[in-house]
């Protein structure tokens, strides 16, 4: 994922630019729904947060600094939406009762399925950030807060455990 | 055979949903305190800040966790329930060592605040007395407390373990550190209260024990605009966005931005009145090629190069008209139907009734007139599409919870600016005992701190 890109269209979307906003969609939809199933583990629930992360990113364009790293603020409005979903106890009822385009699920046997059976929450968001957003493993450190040997180490951990598994799927 | 992170990407592809036409559809908010209007800068108004108020109906009680001079943990199976009350109002429920669990807004100002962005995330998990430090803080940031002056108040209450009055005692001097440290008078009345008084001040439909008062708060949703909708038909929701939205909030925008760019409306009036001249004028041209679709946007589709002559010469006086008032007011007008119904506009109100209007701006002028205003705003491009878009009342619940969002969201943007200077101004702090005189002095005058409170409220 072009980091500048992005920010490029973070710059364009604070002029209003709509079709810039539906650019920066297509670019950061795969990052940001694996990022937030990372944390949700639900697709209804991963689907409809998904809905509104975007809705708060074009509504909290004017508090983006350019310049600055886009993509680190866009997974941190997503962040914030899984972890305010995750507070809750009960079922998830979204506030926004924004309509939801139609529903699909994954496959068992798929790689994201058997992510999410294999890794631990750490684990998959390394390899999310690493795989679809682009992230070294240094900036994933910063990220997610822990020293980059973590990192390292984790998602070589993960790779294996994947390829592992993957391989008992296919055999 | 594909690698696994082609795999993984192939995956994604085929589950990532679209995005819903609500979000598609929602503005993007442009910075409307200046706006490039081709190449002319168009100050907007926004001299004061948009009040958002509650309804009546839920005067909310709001208690603001202080921090302590004592380490204060309730004991593991205590629940705290308190609301904070400035203006915007909060419920906070905290749980057996004393880390809040959850937090909802009880009026609409609150809603301001919760939605933003990481706030509600900020104060859940914190304990009492820090996310009561960091709520009260950000309510000052945005103007619901006044620092300028010396006739604020705060409430807070508090009902739950025995240790309740003890912790309330706390928050008080925890929140009069706050004050006293940011220099500014500001009066704080703690009580503790009965799990009924509680439940109508944290906005809870009916009493019930504080365990269960506190799991309907945690369980809720966390903006009280999101709860109004709850169960609404589509006309109830639509009058409650008229009322909190339209009424307390963007009609004075609106008044104020035309208000503002009189001297720019006159000028439209007058360069429609001419491109209208000249539409007419195309259309009854004796020269006129076209048999039914005479005005000048068909002929230009379809007969373009082929004009001659005088009526040629009339085109490109209309082409010329066009392009000038795309510059002078960033909008274009590209079929008959705008251009048309910005002259029923000016026909329904003329701009000399316009300018008597403003002077007694009011909301139910701006209802009786709204259609055309909102016309007249387009068309002279004063104030950004996403306002024009906050102006027509939702038609469904998802626009609903959209424009909701986007009018707070708006809100939170314009208070922190417009506040910015009063609460960053440097101040000495104060003195105990000055601090202790401002609270005799308003003991005196009033009889007592409740008797203060019920004075500014009502």
């Amino acid at each position: 994922m072009d980091k500048r890109q992005i920010d490029k269209l973070l710059v364009k979307m604070s002029h209003g630019d709509n079709a810039a906003f539906g650019e920066l969609y297509e670019r950061t939809k795969k990052g940001v729904f694996s990022f937030l199933y990372s944390y949700l583990k639900n697709y209804e629930n991963t689907e409809d947060a998904m809905q509104f992360v975007y809705l708060k990113i074009k509504l909290s364009i004017g508090q983006y600094k350019y310049g600055t790293n886009g993509s680190a603020w866009i997974l941190q409005i997503a962040k914030n939406q899984a972890l305010n979903e995750i507070n809750k106890s009960n079922r998830i009822d979204y506030s926004y009762n924004i309509a939801v385009p139609e529903r699909t699920t994954v496959d068992s046997g798929s790689v994201i399925d058997i992510m999410n059976k294999v890794l631990t929450d750490d684990e998959q968001r390394i390899v999310v950030l690493h795989v679809l957003w682009g992230y070294k493993h240094r900036e994933i450190a910063e990220q997610l807060g822990c020293p980059t040997g973590t990192v390292t180490s984790k998602y070589k951990r993960s790779i294996a455990k994947l390829k592992q598994a993957l391989r008992e799927v296919e055999e | 055979m594909k690698s696994w992170k082609n795999r993984l990407k192939d995956e994604i592809d085929k589950i990532v949903p679209e995005l819903s036409d609500e979000v598609k559809n929602a503005p993007i908010p442009v910075n409307y305190e200046t706006m490039d209007n081709g190449g002319n800068t168009v100050a907007l108004i926004r001299k004061k800040p948009v009040i958002i108020t509650a309804t009546a109906i839920f005067l909310a009680l709001l208690c603001a966790i202080i921090a302590c001079i004592y380490i204060f943990k309730p004991k593991n199976g205590d629940i705290f329930m308190f609301t904070v009350e400035i203006n915007p109002a909060v419920c906070i429920v905290t749980d057996g060592d004393g880390k809040v669990t959850g937090v909802s807004s009880v009026n609409v100002d609150a809603d301001v605040i919760l939605s933003a962005d990481g706030i509600k995330q900020n104060i859940i998990g914190k304990t009492a007395d820090e996310a009561i430090v960091f709520y009260t803080d950000l309510a000052a940031r945005l103007g619901y407390i006044d620092f300028s002056g010396c006739d604020s108040a705060m409430r807070v209450s508090v009902c739950g373990g025995k240790d309740a009055q003890k912790l309330l005692n706390k928050t008080h001097i925890a929140l009069k550190d706050y004050f006293t440290n940011k220099g500014v008078f500001v009066a704080v009345l703690t009580e503790s209260v009965s799990k009924d008084e509680l439940a109508v001040r944290g906005g809870v439909p009916h009493a019930l024990p504080v365990a269960d008062m506190a799991d309907l708060v945690f369980n809720r949703k966390t903006l009280y605009a999101d709860r109004e909708a709850e169960g609404a038909s589509i006309e109830e929701i639509r009058a409650f966005y008229r009322e909190t939205v339209l009424k307390n909030g963007l009609v004075d925008i609106v008044g104020n931005s035309l208000k503002d760019n009189i001297e720019k409306l006159k000028a439209n009036a007058a360069d429609i009145q001419r491109l209208f001249g000249l539409y007419q004028e195309i259309y009854s041209h004796e020269d006129n090629p076209a048999m039914l679709l005479k005005d000048y946007w068909e002929v230009k589709k379809y007969y373009g190069d082929a004009l001659t002559g005088e009526f040629a010469l009339l085109i490109n006086e209309m082409d010329a008209a066009l392009i000038k008032y795309e510059a002078d007011y960033g909008v274009k007008i590209t079929s008959s139907a705008e251009l048309l119904e910005a002259v029923r506009s000016y026909a329904s109100i003329s701009f000399e009734q316009l300018s008597a209007f403003l002077e007694n701006f009011s909301f139910e002028l701006f209802e009786k007139f709204s259609a055309e205003l909102s016309e007249i705003i387009k068309i002279t491009g004063i104030l950004p599409d996403s306002v024009l878009w906050l102006l027509e009342l939702p038609e469904t619940v998802g626009e609903y919870s959209a424009k909701m969002l986007s009018a707070l969201s708006s809100e939170y943007a314009v208070r922190t600016e417009n506040y910015a200077n009063i609460y960053s101004m440097p101040r000495e702090p104060l003195t105990t005992e000055s601090y202790e005189s401002f609270i005799s002095a308003i003991e005196e005058k009033y009889g007592s701190l409740e008797d203060y409170w019920d004075n500014l409220k009502n």
